[in-house]
């Protein structure tokens, strides 16, 4: 794809949890799953001094939604309850963005002032969460080209939804109050590897500091894209970096797609949507679709034939954007370029087509459950299918594992903010910022260069390393173990390949990496992935692993007799083929000496061996 | 250059566009401060940067929606007064300066619910804080009442801050003589221009109960940390016993007079006053020199002070069953002999007071002391200045204080109220 021509553009929104207290108390941010406590709320829409109230919130209030927050005694305290009045910012927290800002060659303000943005699905007991703009005009790196920041906040974590029954949502508030680090970058970025890489550094900008959070969900990305003749549509809560590119790969697909979509609609005079939904409900009176028991409703789509067949993404049509909208009430929805199938015979999909007047080139789109819900959710339809003839809608989506994405709710508008009166701005002391820039962690690009012209690797492998996140363990591998680097470097990859392999959180890597780095010296590379496995399923260090599966580095010498013996053994073949048996004697020699030698030990003592027999 | 115009600030090579908010205070000249666009506020040293005017500002205005109330029938007619603390609001997002809401149009909206068991007129009489409220105001307040009720209203409903709240009510329970219908006093721990709020709820519940039969004045406020219920205290019988939380207000010595859900049922959970007695008129004879004094150990000179200033009234929060450091026996003693009249209540908040029990109490008894039973020692300081304001008489005003008026004072002490820090 050229993304130039398509009018790539990309902006990033980085979320990531600090290690430290919460931001207005001094609780814990560990998370807790034990709950011996609980209170229940109604959040209440609030008015704006012209006598508005955003309609949305009015909305949940009419509808009784009631939350439940829970937590564990002596994990939370009042302030989190919105029980009593903020404490001071957190001075750690303010430091950790000062550091970061300064990283990013932000323009750091002098005052910092928190504000209160309305949030008022629950997440946040106060109906708000907290928010400071703490430096401004900031810049990122990549080949690529450089990115202007022009936000960097700091700002409160949400409560976790346990679970939603009835009218009443469950949360943990464990989570709500962590500090936040916000870096959103400008919407410039031109093409997906951009994106990634701008991902990357703003991470270890972050990381550099050492007082990131680690663990999955402690780092969250929302993904901004849009092309030419497109629109914004926000991929949010992309968890893993590899995934940003993907991401914005699959979303130019689809945006290309759904533009081509309207135009041919266009092309075919779909403007208006046809609103009659019908009851098709005797249609199916006896059907073999298990998934039809109850109404059945349908409407005809005029001028979509084939459209909601039509990949916007891979594994993904417009049908499926269609249920997805529909979701909201029903678990899914039969549409005519995929019938007949579930169940349902030619013969009533032919009835239905009778039914709903569908034509040629018309399309048509079934839902079961409650006349009522069934009504609702054709009326997502209807949106959607409406939303096609002109183009893309501006949404938020949900990221699926395959880096397509899934729709979770329309872009949300600005939101409400205004000053958080009970806590005093926190004025930033010329003092303490300039001792803190002269001592702040290393970049990304300084590390680099210092991993390169120190240890004597190639820049790309300095660049390994840190995306890797490992230079302590690199650093101690040259200096502590005197591990060669090509020996470090397959120990890195197998250690990757095992935690996609294995799938494990529990895969602890710095356990692994110097456990193996202390008992590295007498394994044979081939071994390496044998030993780390078992490490990781066992628990157990390296010494024990190797003592307990048995592998020990065969002596030269005895590498030799085996060889030897090898060579005796075949001595027609070498009288033979000369110089030409190295190849074969070589895998016998291997294959003998499986796991207990690397292959250019074998090599050059066969070498030297064969020189012998001339 | 003022408050709300467009301005653009330039910092170094940087240059930010924004709305210029209002300065903190007077010592906070060396920022300035402007929202961005984004909606961010943000501070700039003034000595750092150049300021320049790109558009002038329209003032702030909180202006509302016209809208038409109807009259419902069958519903009765509720006025809600205001005195300050603002238990509804609208929010200037721009500033976030909150603004008291008390027109009908406003409360409807905010607390919709209002709407299907009142007919609501509002009216704002005062704005300050609650801790500077003065008798004056509580004369204000009592005639605005009695104003109302003779409009015809069914009920009133007055909002106010919660510091002294549970002083406004005792004072109004003895002010307010033959009410017909109830005075119910209402407030907000968190402020209501969050949307966790406690004010909407507790609005809507105090609106509720004054369309009962009680003919007390009432306090009505969170029962826990759950919006689900509120509880009516008594008046006379209530204290804010917690600095934030919004179950703070607790009945002391008596259970409270009843649960509301929210605009849905009432449960009462004891007996109050549903007879009246006489004519409503508003009884506001008020004493101003009457103090209230807490005892420490060591004490001297706290008594002194009063008596030199020439106060009629003191009421002594001593320690324990009603006592007070030696140290201050002789002031005390002089203070009996210049007529000064002495009321004895606790700082255990909780429980009777008892002089008979200790040498001390007994001594401080016999000089003239008068021990309060269970009374307050807020609500006692307010009948202090209402009974001084009507007697003179050492045996009158101790016969006074003594008296049942509103509920205050009772002569058996119940075995189930006692419930603070039961794990
Ligand atoms: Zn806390």
């Amino acid at each position: 794809m050229d993304y130039d021509k398509l009018g790539l553009k990309v902006g990033l929104e980085i979320h990531a949890q600090l290690d430290t207290k919460k931001l207005f108390c001094s609780c814990a941010t560990e998370l807790l799953d034990d709950q011996d406590f609980s209170f229940m709320r109604r959040l209440r829409p609030t008015m704006s001094e012209l006598g508005e109230i955003d309609p949305a919130a009015k909305d949940e209030f009419k509808k009784g939604m009631e939350n439940l927050y829970k937590t564990s005694i002596g994990h939370s305290c009042l302030v989190y309850a919105d029980e009593e009045p903020p404490h001071d910012p957190n001075s750690e927290a303010v430091t950790i963005l000062l550091q970061i800002a300064s990283m990013l060659k932000a323009d750091i303000v002098d005052k910092i002032h928190f504000m209160r943005k309305v949030v008022i699905d629950g997440s946040n007991v106060g109906g708000f969460q907290r928010t400071a703009l703490v430096a401004l005009n900031g810049k990122a790196f990549s080949e690529y080209g450089n990115v202007l920041i022009p936000v960097i906040c700091l700002e409160e974590d949400a409560a976790r939804l346990i679970e939603t029954s009835g009218k009443t949502k469950i949360w943990n508030i464990d989570r709500l109050g962590t500090p936040l680090v916000e870096i959103a970058t400008d919407p410039s970025m031109h093409h997906p590897r951009q994106a990634r890489d701008i991902a990357l550094y703003l991470g270890q900008v972050m990381k550099a500091t050492g007082r990131l959070k680690r663990g999955i969900g402690t780092i969250r990305q929302d993904v901004n894209v849009s092309i030419i003749g497109g629109a914004r549509v926000e991929i949010k809560g992309v968890q893993e970096l590899n995934l940003i590119e993907e991401c914005v790969i699959n979303e130019c697909v689809r945006q290309v797609n759904l533009l081509e979509i309207q135009k041919e609609l266009k092309r075919r005079g779909v403007a208006t949507i046809n609103e009659n939904t019908h009851d098709v409900s005797s249609v199916f009176e006896g059907t073999a679709c298990k998934i039809i028991n109850g109404p059945v409703l349908g409407i005809r789509l005029t001028g979509f034939s084939g459209f909601l067949g039509t990949e916007v993404q891979k594994g993904r049509r417009l049908g499926t954007e269609m249920a997805d909208y529909a979701k909201k009430y029903v678990r899914g929805i039969f549409h005519s370029d995929e019938l007949p199938s579930y169940g349902i015979t030619p013969e009533e999909v032919g009835l239905v087509k009778e039914a709903l007047a569908v034509g040629d080139g018309d399309a048509f789109v079934l839902v079961t459950g409650s006349k009522s819900i069934c009504r609702l959710a054709l009326k997502e339809v209807i949106h959607r299918a409406h939303l096609a003839t002109e183009g893309i809608p501006n949404e938020t989506r949900r990221p699926l594992p395959d880096g397509n994405s899934q729709y979770m709710r329309p872009l949300p508008g600005r939101s409400r903010m205004y000053p958080e009166t009970d806590i005093y701005p926190v004025v930033v002391s010329d003092a303490e910022l300039k001792l803190l820039q002269e001592n702040l962690p290393q970049l990304p690009e300084e590390k680099i260069k210092r991993l390169y012209s120190n240890y004597g690797i190639t820049p790309e492998n300095a660049r390994k390393i840190l995306e890797w996140g490992v230079e302590d363990a690199f650093v101690a591998s040259q200096e502590r173990y005197n591990m060669a680097f090509g020996k470090f470097l397959r120990l890195m990859e197998t250690l990757v390949m095992l935690s996609r392999d294995m799938k494990s959180a529990a895969v602890d890597r710095d356990f692994l990496l110097y456990s193996f780095m202390e008992a590295h010296e007498p394994l044979p590379l081939e071994s390496y992935e044998e030993v780390l496995r078992h490490m990781a399923e066992h628990s157990t260090g390296a010494r024990e692993t190797i003592s307990s599966i048995g592998i020990s580095r065969a002596s030269d010498d005895d590498i030799r007799k085996i060889i030897r013996s090898v060579i005796k053994e075949n001595s027609a073949m070498l009288e033979g083929r000369g110089k030409q048996a190295f190849k074969p004697l070589m895998g016998m020699a291997m294959a003998k000496l499986k796991g207990k030698c690397d292959g250019k030990t074998i090599s050059a003592l066969l070498k030297e061996e064969l020189e012998k027999e001339h | 250059m003022q408050v709300g115009d467009l301005i653009r600030v330039k910092k170094g090579q940087n240059t930010y566009e924004g709305i210029l908010m209002p300065f903190e205070n007077e010592l906070d000249d060396k920022f300035i401060t402007i929202k961005l666009e984004n909606g961010y506020n943000v501070g700039f040293k003034l000595e750092a940067v150049s300021v320049k005017v790109v558009r002038k500002g329209k003032p702030f205005s909180a202006t509302m929606p016209k809208v038409d109330i109807l009259h419902k029938k069958g519903l009765p007619d509720i006025a809600i007064i205001g005195t300050g603390g603002t238990v509804a609001s609208k929010i200037d997002y721009m500033t976030g300066a909150v603004y008291p809401a008390f027109s009908p149009a406003e409360l409807l909206q905010l607390v919709p619910e209002l709407g299907d068991i009142a007919n609501i007129s509002g009216k704002e009489i005062l704005s300050i804080a609650s801790e500077d409220i003065r008798i004056s105001d509580w004369k204000n307040i009592g005639a605005s009442i009695i104003d109302q009720f003779n409009e015809g209203c069914k009920g009133v409903v007055v909002t106010h801050g919660t510091d002294t709240l549970h002083f406004t009510s005792a004072m109004l329970s003895f002010m307010l003589r033959g009410l017909q219908n109830p005075v119910v006093m209402v407030g907000a721990q968190r402020s209501s221009d969050r949307p966790s709020s406690d004010a909407a709820f507790n609005l809507v519940s105090s609106v509720n109960f004054s369309r009962t039969d009680c003919k007390e004045v009432a306090v009505c406020m969170h029962s826990s940390l759950n919006d689900d219920h509120c509880l009516i205290h008594r008046g006379t019988r209530v204290r804010k016993l917690h600095t934030s939380r919004r179950d703070a207000f607790v009945s002391v010595n008596c259970p409270p007079i009843a649960k509301v859900m929210g605009a849905k049922n009432i449960e009462f959970i004891s007996s109050y006053k549903n007879n009246a007695e006489g004519d409503l008129y508003l009884d506001d004879a008020i004493e101003e020199k009457v103090a209230l004094i807490k005892t420490y150990p060591g004490a001297r000179d706290i008594v002194a002070a009063y008596v030199d200033k020439g106060y009629k009234g003191i009421i002594l929060e001593g320690t324990g069953l009603g006592h007070v450091p030696m140290t201050l026996y002789d002031e005390i003693c002089r203070g009996i002999e210049e007529e000064v009249v002495f009321g004895m209540t606790s700082q255990c908040i909780n429980g009777r007071v008892n002089m008979n029990v200790y040498r001390g109490g007994r001594m401080l008894k016999e000089a003239g002391v008068i021990p309060l039973e269970d009374m307050l020692p807020e609500t006692a300081w307010c009948k202090m200045c209402w009974v001084l304001g009507h007697h003179s008489d050492y045996s009158e005003i101790k016969e006074a204080m003594l008296a049942d008026v509103a509920g205050e004072i009772r002569p058996t002490s119940r075995i189930d109220t006692y419930d603070i820090g039961r794990w």
